[in-house]
């Protein structure tokens, strides 16, 4: 592929920040009953299980990108040829476009339902998409750019589980592993949903300096996300019980509820405004990396393949209509996410590194 | 170019009326309480209590009484929305009060209506009155502006010293939870005070008992660490002496949970004499009589209450959930089962530091 050059890349150590900012979006405010339906107060253990299964995933997505020095688009040319390859590339870029619409329809719900119960889907969707947008056209760096303020900025989030400590009843993760190992695997495959977003790599790496010095960022930047959710998870546990937390939908925000501060009594509401920052370079990142594919698998310009996604996503938004509809859209995606994952990525560098082996005798 | 900018100006602008109306404080009537009293089996009928701020400096705020019957709260809500010249808002609910009747018939469904509102807080507070919540609220008293300023001092102060702790998620949390059962304070009105008297022992959302104020001293030991409160002993007859608690430790001990389990529970009070008339309490071996007088005090009343929570199938304690936190492959429902007969035996040891400044 044509190299890009330099001053249209960003440093490796981006990769930290892309990769957290990309996994912990919307999922975190209400993950926990979700993971806690199977495993109970022994989740958690689900969540260390299923970080470290993704640090072998990143490692495996560098692995087949470095090999070809291409993005995921280039490495489908190469196996599998323009057809076959396109048809893969145009399904991978469907699915990002999913993910994008996700993050942006969950996040407009939880602004109904918790703070205006009166505000329309499509006006949100058009402020949310229009920020978005002025952005994007601001190229790479400025998308990574705010996706390390967004990590600042949402930071000292996590002083305020103190407030939750407070009135913590620590014998609900006793006793530990009391759950059987399916019941943890299943637990498992319920908390890689929530380490998803990252597979974005897989078109934005080229724009790395130096790629292979940022995979150590990367894995950083996945080990974050996992410390993240082990704490927000132990103190969700901690402060509700397992059957009080299956009647919580979004436990992190309730959590935010107790917050007690001299000068503000309901802090969830500055909460959900701050939670703009993890959204937006949610969105940006993933508008950015797909309108990036379309151009590069059609040869149209990416100004016009941004413009054409935010109309569809913004359509799509709106025809998701009620909390039901969020949920279904939420877990299909996520699903064919852990496909994508789990089955997709494995399967591709096992082709790779046969038909490397079959060039090489062919060549030797 | 020009032309472009302009539009989206122009679709900015109008886009801000799309925005939800504004809420001014002003123009809103924020409840600060309400109370629900029984009605008839399908009926509840809801009082909601209305601080209003006057004109003026220092001018203490009047409260008003809106009441409507009705099957849902919500409903009712509405309703009392007819004769309110300003819309309710509920963001700033403080407590919500349950009528004893309505209390043994369950309020469940009532909280919940409290729990699902996103624009309420969970540190609510939740409490049973013995009579109506009506005439409580509509009541001026002399010692706080309104009865929902009251209501919260109160109930603030007795929660750290003689009742357990007990709000909105205390109770959701012990509602829903396996192996433990909500409590309430109970409240009565007295003229122109209000009285903690008790506390309400619920068994799911029913009120099933209460425990005088005396025994919610001893049941708060039972449940958790407190370092306020104060207790009378009787000590020989006619002399009576009380101890003020400085620090509690409780600890559990459980045994053979999966067969015929059997409970030790352990009380430490570190407390100081406050009060003992006609007792010399600065003579060393009497401090060790006064200690095991109110040991055995404390002994046989608490063991008694504990019976009492068996009795009623009541697990205010929570000593399920304990047992399920110290038991591999717990069952519940065998728990369940056995609870009411499961020997539990409450032993309290007294240390008494001091007799204050006298002597």
């Amino acid at each position: 592929m044509s190299q890009i050059s330099e001053n249209k890349q960003i440093s490796p150590y981006m990769a930290f920040y892309m990769v957290t900012t990309m996994q912990i979006g919307v999922g975190i405010l209400g993950f926990e009953r979700y993971i806690a339906k199977s495993a109970g107060h022994d989740a958690w253990i689900s969540v260390i299980i299923g970080g470290l299964s993704f640090n072998v995933l990143i490692w495996m997505i560098y692995r087949v990108l470095s090999k070809e020095n291409a993005d995921i688009i280039g490495v489908h040319r190469n196996l599998f040829g323009r057809w076959i390859g396109g048809a893969l590339s145009c399904l991978l870029l469907i699915y990002f476009s999913s993910t994008i619409l996700t993050v942006l329809r969950t996040y407009i719900e939880v602004i109904q339902i918790w703070v205006f119960p009166e505000l329309g889907t499509p006006i949100i969707a058009i402020i949310l998409l229009g920020l978005a947008y002025s952005y994007v056209l601001g190229g790479i760096r400025v998308v990574a750019g705010l996706s390390v303020l967004g990590f600042f900025l949402t930071l000292p989030l996590f002083l305020l589980k103190y407030y939750a400590l407070k009135n913590a009843h620590y014998t609900n993760l006793l006793p530990i592993l009391d759950h059987s190992f399916s019941d943890l695997m299943v637990a498992t495959k319920g908390v890689t949903l929530d380490y998803l977003g990252f597979e974005l790599i897989l078109l934005y790496l080229p724009f790395l300096k130096q790629p292979e010095k940022s995979q150590k960022w990367a894995h950083f930047g996945n080990l974050f996300t996992m410390f993240t959710y082990l704490v927000t998870v132990f103190v969700s546990f901690v402060y509700f019980n397992q059957e009080q937390l299956q009647h919580t939908i979004w436990a992190t925000l309730t959590l935010w509820k107790i917050v007690d501060l001299p000068f503000a009594q309901r802090f969830e509401y500055a909460g959900i405004a701050l939670w703009l920052f993890v959204v937006l370079p949610n969105l940006c990142i993933g508008l950015w990396s797909v309108s990036r594919g379309i151009h590069r698998l059609y040869k149209i310009k990416q100004k016009s393949a941004l413009r054409t996604m935010l109309f569809v996503i913004f359509i799509c938004s709106i025809l998701v209509v009620d909390r039901q509809q969020v949920d279904i859209l939420n877990s299909k995606v996520s699903q064919i996410g852990f496909y994508i994952l789990y089955a997709y990525i494995p399967f591709l560098f096992v082709i790779q590194l046969t038909l490397g082996r079959v060039r090489k005798t062919k060549n030797g | 170019m020009v032309n472009k900018k302009l539009l989206i100006i122009f679709t900015l602008i109008t886009l801000t009326g799309c925005f939800p109306s504004k809420k001014i404080l002003e123009d809103v009537q924020l409840v600060s309480a309400v109370g629900y009293d029984y009605k008839s089996n399908n009926q509840v009928e809801l009082n909601g209590m209305v601080a209003i701020p006057q004109r003026g400096e220092d001018v203490p705020p009047i409260s008003q009484v809106f009441t409507a019957t009705t099957n849902t709260s919500k409903m009712a809500r509405a309703l009392e929305q007819a004769e309110s010249p300003k819309p309710f808002e509920i963001g700033r609910l403080e407590i919500a009060l349950y009528n004893d009747q309505l209390a043994e018939k369950g309020i469940y469904n009532l909280v919940d209506t409290l729990q699902r509102d996103p624009s309420l807080g969970r540190d609510l507070y939740l409490a049973v009155v013995k009579g109506s919540t009506k005439t409580l609220l509509k009541q001026q008293y002399p010692l706080s502006e309104t009865p929902s300023k009251y209501l919260l001092q109160l109930l603030n102060q007795n929660m750290s010293a003689n009742i357990p702790k007990s709000n909105l998620h205390d109770f959701l949390y012990t509602y829903y939870g396996k192996g433990m059962d909500p409590n309430l304070p109970l409240l009565e009105k007295d003229g122109d005070r209000i009285r903690v008297i008790g506390t309400a022992l619920l068994k799911d959302d029913k009120m099933v008992g209460h425990l005088k104020l005396e025994d919610s001293f001893l049941l708060k030991l039972l449940m958790e660490p407190f370092e306020k409160g104060i207790y009378e002993v009787k000590f020989k007859k006619d002399q009576f002496f009380t101890i003020q608690n400085l620090s509690s430790k409780v600890e559990y001990r459980f045994k053979d949970v999966k067969r015929s389990p059997s409970i030790d529970i352990f009380v430490k009070v570190k407390g100081r004499v406050s009060e003992a008339p006609k007792i010399p309490v600065s003579d060393p071996s009497l401090i060790e009589q006064l200690e095991s007088a109110a040991e055995k005090a404390m002994n046989k009343r608490t063991n008694k209450i504990v019976k009492k929570l068996q009795k009623s199938n009541v697990d205010t304690i929570g000593l399920g959930d304990l047992a399920r936190s110290r038991t591999r492959g717990f069952d519940f429902k065998r728990w369940d089962e056995q609870y009411p007969d499961i020997p539990i035996n409450v032993k309290v040891k007294v240390e008494i530091t001091q007799a204050g400044i006298t002597e």
